[in-house]
């Protein structure tokens, strides 16, 4: 028994260390008969192995009620034992000497493990009271050598008793022994609990002493040997017992002892106890703790298990092959940790180093890795051999057994642990099967059975449904509310308890799901992400649909969670389910699985790859654009439906395009996701997305499609492009702008948008922009409108509104100033209305602006302040003007019959050719004249010599004023009405010839001009 | 379960669709873009002709109008345990999928009665009883739904013919 705690004892203490013990008046009444004797007997196993080890007996009417999981083996091996010593005790002594001469070599007063009796049972054989029976003096007097003899004196004594016991004696013992036991029996049904033979206050205190860890068992020994001296030499010793509670509490050792004296007095001058410190008594409460023993976890064929010892396989992973019969050895496989001599002096001595290991440092490992035999045979080969045969060699190397690369190990139980083993799956790579089919499969079954051990707390969560299914509360449902450590607290849902929140270990609950649930798998397998619907359920394994393979895979209800609506799977992966994404530079796959470190891709061969996440060099993506043809020639796109022609007959959406491959999927079928790889020309359209979008409608959030332009110039029409030789060429322009600005030149070749310049100044030709020139007259040295385009005349028609802006810019205030304000006012407001409009609204503000300001130096605003029209002249429009134009003596006679007409005329010429007053007021009266038959055209006409007039009047300073007045003024007189237009739209022509405008009437052209583009283009030369 | 319900949708507009045709172009983009479309709990089945549409607000930034839209219509939610009609769209060993409308749902081997059992040598594959029940791909079939799973725009279920009156049916 011992020695089976002290190997738990090396492994940590999972259990509670002190939990509350249940004390009832039982236990008060039973201790007050505590009988302590120190027991003589050990039990058989233990032999050898653990000479030190003798047993405690707490006491003899009180009962165990270690709640340990493992308390069923052990109390059924406790009640064997004691049957056994119960037996030896009563008969047995003498039939089996040389027994108990062995075990009664040990000291009876020391314990190493104590352990408490099993009261019950042993009431239950009915011969407790032989214990009894000890005589205690046998405790004090025995030593090695009378040992034999005190047996048999032992055994004549208890003879002797039972025989002097009378009938009545031995009837009321056995009456008290069965109605203790009723009463036990009565107090366990009502408390629901096995009675404690809990120490009290009146039990000999333990006391905890500091020593050097690791040497606790050493000092149980010698303390044993000091017991022996003082017995020898007959003191009194005071102390029952010793011992240690192995790697659960290194460093502290126990006694129990009446008195501190007693303790101090044996502990004193023993070496590796540190006396300076102070020794602790243990409370009442919490001695049963120290004899509380641990479960240990069963081995199983199959199970994983980590490595103790030795220390160059600590912590690694190790698979069970075989429990030995006895129960204390086990053959374990494990990845060799090999170095095949490579390490090693050539010339030490062999086994030279082994002699003195080194201490407390830790030598460096080799790696894990299979056993290789070319390897060793390389340095070793004398420590190697081989047996079997091609399929099924195994190695024997320096010692060990190699099979199938794995070490083949025996190995005491205690050398490996069998909990917390947790294996990470790159350990389990090794344990990987390899199939017939050259597949590595996993044994599932003995991963599970080593990770179910792990399960812990976390793995609920509050709002989980839950069962339990092991312990007294079997079956009960219940949600978790919370989860502490291991302790899950449920609601339970059904039942007598239903409505009340009970406390349940994780150990035996299982998580409850429901057909339709849609549950992700957490932990526990390969399966670890998948998402699905529970679809079966059988005892705690549950059977689901992925969501992702459309397969069923089985699981164990832990490794389950319900799942939030939608999961996906591989979250932290750079990858998602039908990636396209580059393998190399020549192939592309899609994948159709992601795991956590590998990607499954069917590339475009149509062959399903695994590889890893790094071996991945881009994700390639959807190119909207990609374009693939069918067997018939009709296009495909992607989300396109095609149909496989002939082979399968498969049909499904396009998600890639590439290279004419392409990538279809169908969730239906099953193989790689639903996916598959057909060329474009293998296929047949069945619905093309574009069709659909179609008939769908436009987009209502993009811009209209009826009202995007048709065709692809549909937009502004473009400026009409001369052909043939670019009239530009030969003329003589000035350079506006940059390093050759002001020099003049000739075009010499043009180019599009540049002109080559041949420059007067130096020889020399450039290349510069076009619309950097001004193209001057090579006489007057005025800038002209080189009219590139192809309708000279409209060119100046142009220039006939054009010459408003002259008025707005230059003259307006200079006319207000110089001039009288009603004068002009008729001009425009007279003239303009049929006229003006359809030459451009924009300028009419610009008249207005004139208008106004010329009226204000008059105070002849009165008229025109209803409006700048005709009725305003008709009254004294006309003879305000007369009034203010002292200069227009000449004109307003001839206004004077003009009023109810246009005064407007007269007023415009006026206005234009102050200079030559007299002849234009003869002509303004000839002209009113026509206008009075037809004014419209009159109109028309009029206003723009005014219009025009004036620019030569701008010019007048520099010097051309004569020229245009001379020149039109003539084409006006001999044609008045036609004549007037031509002359008035040339006021270039004037420059040629004079006659040019009167040859050129051509009213076509006047039709034309109002196109404001070419007024536009013309105005620019115009202002410089 | 049929249900007829109010909804709301908000639509865009381009400004280059002001004009009178604003609410032609509203009612097209609601029927076209609405009706058959699933949010993840129901399917529209149809919008009714009477709904309202909200003054058009300018979207400031875009020039785009947006107009809210309420409607009524007539929509489809699958419930656990509800009994319904649908198409076999695919068998395979496992079970077989079956079209419910816009629903997709997996019958499987489970929640098959032990005496349907999968002939795969059978063109094409089918559960069958070897008697009057046979289940290949188009073949008529009522199940009962045992799990709804909801994504964005999807429905998918796991169905059930392990119960009375389930199954395919005789057409």
């Amino acid at each position: 028994m011992s020695g089976y705690d002290n190997r738990s004892g090396s492994e940590s203490d999972d259990d509670d260390f002190n939990p509350a013990p249940e004390i009832d008046d039982e236990d008060v009444r039973a201790s007050n008969a505590v009988k302590r004797r120190p027991a003589v007997e050990d039990d058989d196993d233990e032999g050898d192995e653990e000479p030190s080890a003798p047993r405690k007996r707490v006491d003899d009417d009180e009962e165990d009620e270690e709640e340990d999981g493992g308390g069923d083996d052990d109390e059924e091996n406790e009640d064997d034992e004691e049957e056994e010593e119960e037996d030896e005790d009563e008969e047995d002594v003498v039939q089996r000497p040389h027994k108990r001469r062995k075990k009664a070599r040990r000291n009876v007063f020391l314990d190493v493990e104590a352990e408490v009796d099993d009261e019950e049972d042993e009431e239950e054989e009915g011969d407790d009271e032989v214990v009894d029976e000890v005589h205690p003096d046998d405790l004090l007097e025995q030593t090695a050598a009378d040992l034999d003899d005190r047996r048999h004196r032992e055994l004549d004594l208890k003879r002797q008793a039972n025989d002097q016991q009378d009938a009545e004696q031995i009837a009321k013992q056995f009456e008290e022994k069965f109605r203790r036991r009723q009463m036990q029996a009565a107090s366990r049904g009502a408390a629901g609990a096995v009675p404690l033979s809990l120490p009290t206050v009146n039990d000999p205190s333990i006391w905890a002493i500091k020593v050097r860890p690791g040497k606790e068992r050493e000092i149980v020994m010698a303390l044993t040997k000091k017991i022996d001296d003082y017995a020898r030499a007959g003191r009194q010793i005071g102390v029952y017992s010793a011992f240690e509670r192995g790697g659960t509490m290194t460093g502290y050792m126990y006694l129990e002892a009446d008195a501190k004296q007693d303790m101090l007095s044996l502990i004193d001058g023993v070496q590796n106890i540190f006396m300076s410190q102070p020794q602790i008594a243990i409370e009442v409460k919490e001695r049963p703790d120290l004899l509380r023993k641990r479960k240990r976890t069963p081995l199983e064929e199959g199970k994983f298990v980590r490595m103790v010892r030795p220390p160059l396989y600590r912590g690694d992973l190790a698979k069970v092959v075989e429990v030995h019969s006895n129960g204390l050895d086990c053959t374990v496989q494990l990845v060799p940790r090999l170095d095949y001599g490579l390490g090693e002096d050539a010339n030490a001595a062999d086994g030279a180093k082994r002699k003195r290991p080194m201490f407390g440092r830790t030598v460096e490992r080799p790696p894990q890795k299979l056993f290789n035999d070319v390897e060793a045979r390389k340095r070793h080969m004398k420590h190697l051999s081989v047996q079997g045969s091609a399929g099924s060699r195994h190695f024997t190397y320096k010692g060990e057994d190699y099979q199938g690369g794995f070490l083949i190990k025996d190995v005491k139980v205690n050398f490996v642990s069998a909990e917390n083993v947790n294996p990470k799956m790159e350990e389990m790579q090794f344990f990987a099967v390899t199939g017939a089919d050259g597949t590595e499969t996993l044994d599932l079954v003995a991963v599970q059975a080593a990770q179910k051990a792990a399960q812990s707390g976390s793995s609920f969560i509050s709002g989980d449904n839950v069962e339990i299914y092991d312990g007294e509360q079997k079956g009960i449902r219940g949600t978790t509310v919370s989860v502490t450590g291991d302790i899950v607290t449920l609601k339970v849902l059904e039942g007598d308890l239903k409505g009340r929140s009970i406390e349940a270990p994780v150990k035996t609950l299982r998580k409850l799901f429901r057909d339709g649930d849609h549950v992700k798998v957490i932990g526990g397998s390969k399966y670890i992400d998948e998402v699905g619907m529970v679809t079966k359920i059988r005892d705690d394994k549950v059977t689901l649909l992925c969501d992702s393979t459309q397969t069923e895979i089985t699981v164990f209800s832990k490794d389950l969670k319900r799942a939030a609506d939608s999961a996906t799977l591989g979250t932290d992966s750079n990858f998602e389910l039908y990636d396209l994404v580059q393998i190399d530079a020549a192939t592309v796959g899609c994948v159709i699985k992601v795991d956590r470190e590998i990607l499954r891709v069917l590339d475009q061969n149509a062959n399903v790859r695994n590889i890893l996440h790094t071996q991945v060099s881009t994700i390639v993506g959807r190119n909207r654009n990609a374009v693939a043809t069918d067997r018939d020639g009709a296009e495909i796109r992607n989300d396109d439906t095609v149909k496989e022609h002939g082979g399968e007959g498969r049909q499904g959406k396009v998600i890639y395009i590439h290279r004419g491959l392409l990538f279809v999927q169908n969730r239906e079928i099953l193989e790689n996701g639903g996916l598959f790889v057909v060329r474009g020309q293998n296929v047949t359209t069945m619905a093309a997305k574009s069709g659909r979008a179609q008939a769908s409608g436009p987009d209502l959030s993009k811009l209209n499609p009826g009202m995007q332009p048709q065709g692809p110039n549909a937009g502004a029409m473009p400026p009409p492009r001369s052909m043939g030789r670019d009239k530009m060429i030969g003329k003589t322009i000035v350079i506006r702008k940059g390093p050759y600005k002001g020099l003049l030149g000739i075009v010499k070749d043009t180019n599009g948008s540049d002109a080559r310049i041949e420059l007067h100044t130096k020889n020399k030709q450039i290349t510069i922009k076009r619309e950097l020139l001004t193209i001057k007259d090579p006489l007057t040295g005025q800038s002209m409108d080189y009219g590139g385009g192809k309708f000279p005349n409209r060119s100046r028609g142009g220039g006939y509104p054009g010459a408003t802006p002259n008025h707005n810019s230059g003259r307006t205030p200079g006319w207000g100033s110089k001039r009288d304000g009603p004068s002009w006012g008729a001009t425009p407001s007279g003239g303009r209305t049929p006229g003006w409009g359809g030459v451009g609204g924009g300028r009419t503000p610009g008249w207005g602006g004139g208008d106004r300001t010329s009226y204000g130096g008059d105070g002849s605003r009165t008229a025109y302040g209803g409006d700048g029209s005709r009725t305003a002249y008709g009254g004294d429009g006309a003879r305000t003007s007369y009034g203010g134009g002292t200069s227009y003596g000449g004109a307003t006679t001839s206004y004077g019959g003009n009023d109810g007409a246009r005064t407007a005329y007269g007023g415009g010429f006026h206005a234009g050719g102050r200079t030559p007053g007299p002849s234009w007021g003869g002509n303004s009266s000839s002209n009113s004249r026509t206008n009075l038959s037809a004014p419209t055209p009159g109109g028309y006409s009029a206003p723009t010599p005014a219009a025009y007039a004036p620019t030569p009047g701008d010019y007048g300073l520099t010097a051309p004023t004569p020229g245009p007045v001379d020149a039109p003024t003539p084409g006006n007189f001999t044609a008045p009405t036609p004549g007037n237009t031509t002359g008035l739209s040339k006021g270039y022509g004037g420059y040629g010839a004079a006659a040019t405008p009167a040859a050129a009437p051509t009213p076509g052209a006047w039709a034309a001009p109002e196109t404001p583009a070419p007024s536009g283009y013309d105005e620019d030369p115009r202002y410089d | 379960m049929f249900f007829l319900k109010e909804l709301e949708k908000i639509i865009q507009l381009h400004p280059s669709y002001f004009g009178p045709l604003i609410r032609s172009h509203i009612h097209r983009e609601l029927l076209t873009k609405e009706e058959g479309s699933n949010t993840g709990k129901f399917t529209i089945v149809c919008i009714l002709d009477n709904f309202d549409i909200s003054e058009g607000q300018v979207i400031p930034g875009s020039g785009s109008a947006e107009y809210t839209v309420h409607y009524k219509a007539i929509v489809w939610r699958p419930y656990k345990g509800e009994v319904v009609d649908g198409v076999v769209t695919s068998v395979i060993g496992s079970g077989f999928f079956v079209d419910c409308g816009s629903l997709q749902a997996f019958v499987g081997r489970a929640m098959i009665p032990s005496e349907i059992n999968f002939d795969s040598n059978a063109t094409p594959p089918q559960w069958t009883d070897n008697g009057d029940q046979v289940i290949e791909k188009g073949a008529n079939i009522r199940i009962k739904i045992k799990g709804l799973r909801t994504e964005v725009d999807r429905m998918y279920a796991i169905g059930t013919i392990k119960e009375d009156y389930l199954g395919p049916l005789q057409s």
